[in-house]
């Protein structure tokens, strides 16, 4: 093969289909990718060095802005981590908030990515439904919590808002009507002759490949491994019963397939959360520093993040360190890139459903 | 305290391939600095939910070797540790060369206190600290 046939193509970080940084320098022969090596550096934040800055409270509003897709379960994760060290119980009530706002978020980012992949292979109608339910989802937040994005409503000890009767009724209704609307897009998705073109057979990794690669998230269940941190049973969830969404054919069509199957699934974990939910209190008073380390995990929408916190009973902690779901899945695009067709590359990338502002922090 | 297996250069990597060849998926690796001269990295293993770790102590001069031929997916946190800390790596697979979360004109190792400690006394932030 002669050496004209070879070329290098700088993929973002600017590029139409990502919303984010990320850079890709691509290796080409022909139309296929050869070689391809992500780089990412143009968002760093240093968000882990301002432990030094802000006390153990104050964290909790920086960590919610490593992410606003996750904010909501990057505070939860925190605040379970620093409520470990203190040997802090938060209410029941309190453990079941938790888990609606969270699967609020989760539901909100899968039908942002889910907009996002239907615009990459040219599906503009679609982006847009997608979206529009998805406002629906932010409309939940705002009434709920006070917030569309970043709400804010964890606090160490417990949470800040309490969710009434009233509001609950509302809010049931209001997820009524997205799954309707839910269940046509599905049904548009997995049986539509071009988004099979575009996602089947594209970009497989094997069950192997996957924790191999150490991914997380729908990344693995779309591979055939059943890991959720969920089923751990942190705040409420040991008491919603459910069962991992899995795909095994590890292609881009399973990564959808895994995400809308979760949309799904996380309305009927509200449904179920609001009625255990008890009644009481929703936080507890906690007073003095926190001391030692911990390692906190939560499966957010992208898969498990993990904190590691460290304390030395002052006001700031001595090291918080964040591993979030993105930051794992990069590696899958080491190994799903080689091979692919220059037109697939767009798709590829979205298929990790990468937040590059959560990798760099 | 969480639970962390001592280990030492000499047998870090045959610490690793053991969770590797056990199956273990690699979560992470954690950097932080015991004090000015010492360096402490946190290796985290997973599997069926439970978590692992192995504790690395060395010196801010000392030269680890990277873990990344056996589990690939290390260069990320490998090259973390690299920009943020100092950390001297051998061996990685991929090496960002000290830039895969800083740019061109980033403190350099921005996590170290000494980086802080150089920049009150007025020298130089691009100047020598680097742990």
């Amino acid at each position: 093969m002669p050496d004209s046939n070879i070329s290098f193509i700088p993929f973002g970080p600017q590029h139409p289909v990502l919303p984010e940084p990320i850079h890709l320098r691509l290796v080409v022969e022909n139309e296929k990718v050869v070689e391809a090596l992500p780089t990412v550096g143009y968002v760093h934040r240093g968000l882990e060095k301002m432990v030094e800055a802000k006390d153990v409270n104050q964290m909790i509003y920086v960590v919610e802005r490593i992410c606003g897709i996750c904010s909501c379960m990057h505070a939860m994760a925190y605040c379970q981590g620093i409520e470990e060290l203190m040997n802090v119980e938060i209410p029941e009530r309190a453990k079941y908030l938790r888990v609606i706002w969270a699967e609020l978020h989760r539901m909100h980012s899968h039908l942002l990515w889910l907009g996002l992949l239907a615009d990459s292979f040219g599906y503009e109608s679609l982006f847009m439904q997608t979206w529009r339910i998805r406002e629906r989802v932010m409309d939940i937040l705002d009434k709920t919590a006070g917030n569309r994005v970043i709400i804010s409503v964890n606090v160490i000890g417990g949470v800040r808002r309490d969710i009434d009767t009233e509001m609950q009724k509302w809010v049931l209704q209001s997820l009524d009507a997205i799954e309707k609307d839910l269940r046509e897009i599905y049904n548009v998705m997995k049986d539509d002759y071009t988004v099979k073109q575009r996602t089947v057979g594209v970009g497989v990794l094997s069950a192997d490949d996957a924790r191999e690669l150490g991914l997380v998230g729908p990344m693995l269940r779309a591979s055939g491994v059943a890991s959720d941190h969920r089923m751990t049973g942190y705040a409420a969830y040991k008491d919603l019963d459910f069962e991992p969404v899995v795909e095994t054919a590890g292609d881009s069509y399973a990564r959808m397939i895994v995400r809308m199957k979760e949309l799904f699934q996380s309305i009927d974990l509200i449904r179920k959360a609001f009625a255990r939910m008890p009644e009481g209190d929703i936080a507890v008073k906690v007073r003095g520093n926190p001391t030692g380390e911990v390692i906190s995990r939560v499966e957010q929408s992208r898969g498990e993040v993990l904190y590691y916190i460290k304390a030395d009973g002052t006001k700031n902690l001595s090291r918080l360190r964040v591993r979030t779901p993105t930051f794992a899945n990069i590696a899958a695009l080491f190994k799903i890139l080689p091979g692919c067709s220059l037109s697939d590359v767009p798709v590829l990338v979205l298929t990790i459903d990468p937040c590059i502002s959560c990798t760099e922090r | 305290m969480i639970e962390a297996k001592e280990i030492t250069l000499d047998n870090l990597l045959s610490e690793v391939k053991n969770y590797h060849d056990n199956g273990y998926r690699l979560v992470t690796t954690t950097c932080m600095e015991v004090d000015d001269d010492k360096l402490e990295i946190l290796y985290h293993f997973d599997k069926d939910f439970k978590l692992e770790n192995l504790r690395l102590t060395v010196d801010k001069n000392q030269t680890i070797p990277s873990i990344s031929s056996i589990y690939f997916c290390a260069v990320l946190s490998e090259n973390e540790m690299q920009d943020m800390f100092g950390l001297k790596i051998d061996g990685m697979v991929v090496d960002y060369g000290g830039k895969f979360l800083l740019g061109e004109d980033s403190p350099l190792s921005p996590m170290a206190h000494i980086q802080i400690v150089a920049k009150e006394q007025g020298e130089n932030k691009e100047g020598g600290n680097n742990a």
